[in-house]
């Protein structure tokens, strides 16, 4: 034991001699501390959390690149802050490493010294989380400029919010919440929609099943005073009101238009059609506005599935031959409804004004410019000057929700009162029945609203699991963003790719639709006797050609999704 | 025997579906109040500065259309009030000795005081700072019309 503690003094006196003898030596021997030494007491790094939040990473990064300048509490280059160097570094200037004169592996700092990051009055000149982030990855550290990654940025961004007890730390910052988020103010976003969205879509389920066991007793009901009762027709033969004829595609559209119609309503409370703030008021949708995300998610999911339905409803109608007299002209009104449905699905896209929608805004509208004679002065009407901006939105915007919406119902109601003044579903004439069974409107009632209410659930489940896409806004200069078409315009994407931009990108399309209309009017038709079931012999060349022309598309699509 | 159970069940359907739609609306209806709750942060600043107290007008009396306000140096200190009328937020016009209202028509004396209605309040007090270091800052709470 005494020899232990004999030893342990020995030591320690060795030790303390040494630390001693180096102590006297270092000012003699280290003239000039190497960097980063210049700081006489680095602070320690910030604790490792685990799992570490952005900001935690944030103040990681930041601690190892930004606080030799902005200080280790954000205070900047300021009076207190160079105290913490060596006496020969407090002056960055006149120190011969960072004034006018700076060495090539140095950089000078401005005048005005590193701004303070934190406190009263600190980062004057940003808004949002976004365009704090933008300029830190853009601008920061100045030496080497730009060499932070998109999520090093973000993590940054993070810390300083945090610094600032400003945006709300549960969020994580991103390009497409980031606009959203004010730097000089606390924000509490709205609990997640997901438990609502369950909620909901379990009281239609349950709805459903109501529905779908009280088959027996729900269609003895018949009332007449209803208007909703009355759209319908008394009764209709049996055989065609079976999903397995009309594959329920018809009713599907109308019910994502009555979505659409709901959800964009809502979404114009906080849409802003602005392009200095069209994405952020999208992305505040989508953050902080309660539900807002499921609103705007539902809004973006009908209108995919409305594409798909009025293809699939479009299928049915060539492969049933249902376009046969007295059809032929409620058949170009869908058509016609087609057209529209792209052209809304393509302004909707655009009103993003984000990233992602750079190169289908210009590959879009120069397409235009394409056409003969008329081009020139369709894109100025379409675009509302002579490259897209401002006015371009705000026409977009217009189109979408007043031109087009308008017009669009217009065709709806049109279109659904011709299905009732050309007989109903197409079906046999009377004598040609072999089934003469017929169900009547209080039946189909049910099956439409049993139908819509498991559409609306699985439509709610989409929405809630799978967000629609927002990036960045659409600012000037930066050329990055997606180079793509939106989904249903990829077929043009490839046909595109083959040559002239006018024949390949707008004759083309053109043809191809008036390819589809014109199946009724000049191949032949199928008989009255063999409507009401699939494939009739009587129109075998207008379903091959429009069975053709269908795959090709989406061959085409495919393709253009693959590459 | 039949006929009595399926009517009961006829019955439980019906009310379950009802019930399950009806709780579905309500939900919605829910879903829809909290959709509009969302007020965003107002960006408008609250604390204005005035300058250095030492350079304040001669005269005693300062008017910041920013604010807007009307700052007053009494033998009691500084003093601030706003311009905004306490009837229905219209900007005061500052008159000969007063302020009037260029939409309803209500007056105020300098000090802030209702003369005439419509308006029935004084003008807005507002808080003034001088700081250690001189300066003068006025502060308003949000909210005011």
């Amino acid at each position: 034991m005494p020899i232990q503690f004999r030893k342990l003094i020995l030591i320690s006196a060795a030790l303390f001699l040494l630390g001693g003898a180096l102590g006297w030596a270092g000012p003699a021997s280290a003239s000039r501390p190497e960097h980063p030494a210049a700081l006489s007491t680095r602070p320690s790094p910030p604790p490792t959390v685990y799992p570490p939040s952005q900001s935690d990473t944030g103040a990681q990064v930041y601690w190892g690149m930004c606080q030799d300048c902005h200080g280790d509490q954000g205070q900047g280059l300021a009076a207190e802050w160079r105290a913490a160097y060596a006496p020969d570094y407090q002056n960055c200037w006149a120190a011969g490493c960072h004034g006018e004169d700076a060495p090539s592996n140095s950089f000078t700092i401005p005048e005005a010294g590193a701004p303070a990051l934190a406190g009263p009055g600190a980062l004057p000149r940003f808004s949002t989380a976004l365009e704090l982030g933008a300029y830190i990855q853009e601008n920061m550290p100045l030496f080497p400029t730009g060499s932070l990654t998109e999520d090093q940025a973000w993590e940054l961004t993070a810390y300083l919010l945090s610094l600032n007890a400003a945006g709300n730390p549960s969020l994580t910052l991103s390009s497409t919440n980031s606009g959203a988020i004010p730097v000089h103010s606390q924000i509490s976003p709205p609990e997640s929609s997901l438990p609502g969205a369950l909620l909901l879509s379990l009281c239609l389920i349950l709805g459903a099943v109501g529905c779908s066991a009280g088959k027996k007793y729900l269609q003895t009901k018949t009332g007449t005073g209803n208007f909703y009762l009355h759209l319908h027709p008394a009764t209709i033969p049996a055989n065609q009101a079976r999903f397995g004829y009309t594959l329920g595609a018809g009713g599907l559209a109308a019910f994502f238009c009555l979505v659409l119609l709901i959800t964009g309503l809502l979404e114009t409370y906080y849409y802003l059609p602005d392009p200095g703030g069209a994405a952020e008021s999208i992305q505040t949708l989508a953050t902080l506005v309660p539900y807002g995300d499921l609103v705007r998610n539902a809004h973006f999911w009908s209108a995919q599935l409305l594409v798909l339905a009025l293809m699939v409803h479009l299928g049915r109608i060539i492969l049933t031959g249902a376009y046969a007299p007295p059809r032929r002209f409620n058949y170009l009104l869908g058509m016609t409804l087609l057209v529209m449905a792209l052209l809304l699905d393509f302004t909707g896209y655009l009103l993003r004004w984000d990233q992602g929608v750079r190169w289908a805004l210009v590959v879009g509208t120069n397409l235009l410019k394409t056409i003969p004679g008329i081009g020139e002065r369709l894109y100025y009407f379409v675009i509302g000057g002579p490259e897209p901006g401002p006015t371009s939105l705000i026409r977009f915007y217009s189109w979408h929700i007043y031109g087009l919406t308008t017009l669009f119902a217009g065709v709806t109601v049109w279109h659904i009162f011709r299905v009732r003044r050309d007989g109903g579903v197409s079906a046999p004439p009377a004598g040609h029945r072999q089934a003469r069974k017929r169900i009547p409107r209080a039946e189909l009632i049910r099956k439409e609203v049993l139908s819509m209410l498991i559409g609306g659930a699985l439509l709610l489940l989409l929405s809630a699991v799978f967000p629609a896409p927002i990036d960045k806004p659409l600012a000037g200069g930066s050329l990055s963003g997606d180079s793509g078409a939106p989904w249903f315009f990829l077929w043009i994407q490839e046909t595109l790719k083959l040559g002239d931009p006018f024949l390949w990108g707008v004759a083309l399309p053109l043809l191809v639709v008036i390819a589809l209309g014109v199946l009724p009017f000049i191949f032949p038709n199928a008989k009255p006797e063999e409507l009401g079931r699939w494939l009739p012999a009587g129109n075998r060349l207008g379903q091959i050609i429009g069975a053709a022309l269908i795959a090709i598309l989406f061959l085409l699509t495919l393709l253009g999704w693959l590459s | 025997m039949t006929e009595r159970s399926a009517l009961s069940r006829a019955k439980f359907l019906r009310l379950g579906s009802r019930i399950a739609l009806g709780l579905a609306g309500i939900l919605g209806l829910g879903g829809l109040v909290r959709f509009f709750s969302h007020s965003p942060e107002t960006g408008s600043p609250t604390s204005f500065h005035l300058g250095p107290a030492a350079e304040f007008p001669p005269a005693g009396k300062l008017t910041r259309p920013d604010i807007p306000a009307v700052i007053l140096k009494t033998a009691q200190g500084f003093q601030a009030f706003s311009l905004i009328c306490t009837h229905l937020g219209c900007t005061l016009e500052e008159d000969s000795g007063g302020y009037s209202c260029p939409c309803h028509g209500s007056v105020f004396a300098e000090d802030g005081s209702v003369i005439k209605g419509p308006a029935r309040e004084d003008l807005q007090i507002l808080e003034v700072e001088l700081t250690p270091e001189g300066e003068l800052w006025v502060h308003k709470q949000g909210g005011e019309i």
